[in-house]
């Protein structure tokens, strides 16, 4: 008797950097949103591949790459969110880059639910 | 914790400018804890040199015996050497836990109510409180170092002790003073800055002091 093979799942979408209003629309109603001090996680499934993500957004970075890198948790301007996947490989997907390419913007309300 | 569409509005389509910059920030938040130990090692590195080079091999050194100072000078640069040592503890110990962390255990369970912290969270904060910890331990070392100098300056540049004094009864009258010379039966003694011969035959008694007692208020 063997075993039976595991199933695979579909072949990932080629990896694309593209962004839809649509997105942003998906994000914004399926991700959840964890605050805590001086970060707010948001974690669901990527809007254009599906796979689950999760990406923290921070006020300060160490050594910040550039002033103003980082974005405020409670600002009102919008966070730009990429596809995270880390456990799929798409094709066509440079090297060392996760996700499928997929990025859309977010604005975080100042105060969780509102 | 904010359920889905909670807190939440879908925002406008990022520009490729926009998508660049998340995208280093994203890089530099993963790395960045790896960068706070590189940092904070070389300070420790840097400051543990300068401090080795400046006690260790005696760059800068005090007089050898610090009792050669005025006394209360001596209190002053003993309080400033213990400072140093507190503060120079102090400021090792924080460059330490910037370099290598602090030994403790991370809750993985959530409390009842509570939320896990993500390892993402719990390693971003542990960067900011190591940075945190590497400017304190840079502050305190640099201030170890300045009040070690201003020790040592102390011992070089405070009044020296005053010389022994000598305290001589002759019949009814007392003279005290600094001794200058002492030939044949005889001593030089300078009082309130003029010197005085003083026969120490006729002297009824000698005394070495280490200050001269103040003299009696005049009477009414």
């Amino acid at each position: 008797m063997t075993t039976p093979p595991i199933p695979q799942g579909p072949v990932p979408l080629p990896y694309l950097r593209v962004t839809e209003p649509s997105y942003a629309q998906r994000a914004a109603a399926t991700f959840l949103r964890e605050d805590f001090a001086g970060a707010v996680v948001l974690s669901g499934p990527c809007p254009r591949c599906g796979h689950p993500m999760e990406f923290p957004v921070v006020e300060r970075i160490f050594r910040t790459p550039t002033p103003g890198a980082s974005a405020p948790a409670s600002a009102s301007p919008p966070v730009v969110v990429f596809c995270t996947v880390e456990d799929v490989e798409y094709p066509g997907a440079p090297e060392g880059e996760a996700g499928c390419g997929a990025y859309w913007s977010l604005v975080l309300a100042a105060e969780a639910g509102t | 914790m904010t359920g889905p569409t909670g807190g939440l509005r879908a925002g406008p389509a990022p520009t490729p400018a926009q998508l660049r910059h998340a995208r280093s920030v994203r890089r530099a938040l993963a790395t960045e804890l790896g960068r706070v130990r590189e940092a904070a090692l070389a300070w420790r590195n840097g400051l543990g040199a300068v401090l080795a080079g400046l006690i260790g091999f005696s760059l800068i050194k005090g007089r050898n015996d610090v009792g050669q100072i005025a006394s209360n000078w001596a209190v002053v640069a003993g309080l400033l050497l213990l400072g140093a040592l507190v503060v120079g503890a102090w400021g090792v110990l924080a460059l330490l836990r910037a370099a290598h962390g602090r030994p403790s255990a991370a809750r993985v369970v959530a409390s009842p109510g509570g939320a896990v912290r993500p390892f993402s969270v719990e390693d971003h904060d542990e960067t900011l409180a190591s940075a945190r910890s590497l400017r304190i331990g840079i502050t305190l070392t640099c201030l170890c170092t300045a009040l070690l100098a201003a020790a040592v300056g102390v011992t070089w540049y405070a009044p020296p002790k005053d010389p022994p004094q000598l305290l001589i009864r002759q019949g009814g009258t007392t003279l005290c003073g600094t001794p200058t010379s002492a030939a044949r039966g005889t001593v030089v003694l300078k009082v309130n800055g003029v010197t005085s011969t003083v026969d120490l035959a006729r002297a009824d008694s000698v005394t070495p002091v280490a200050s001269c007692p103040a003299p009696a208020p005049a009477g009414p």
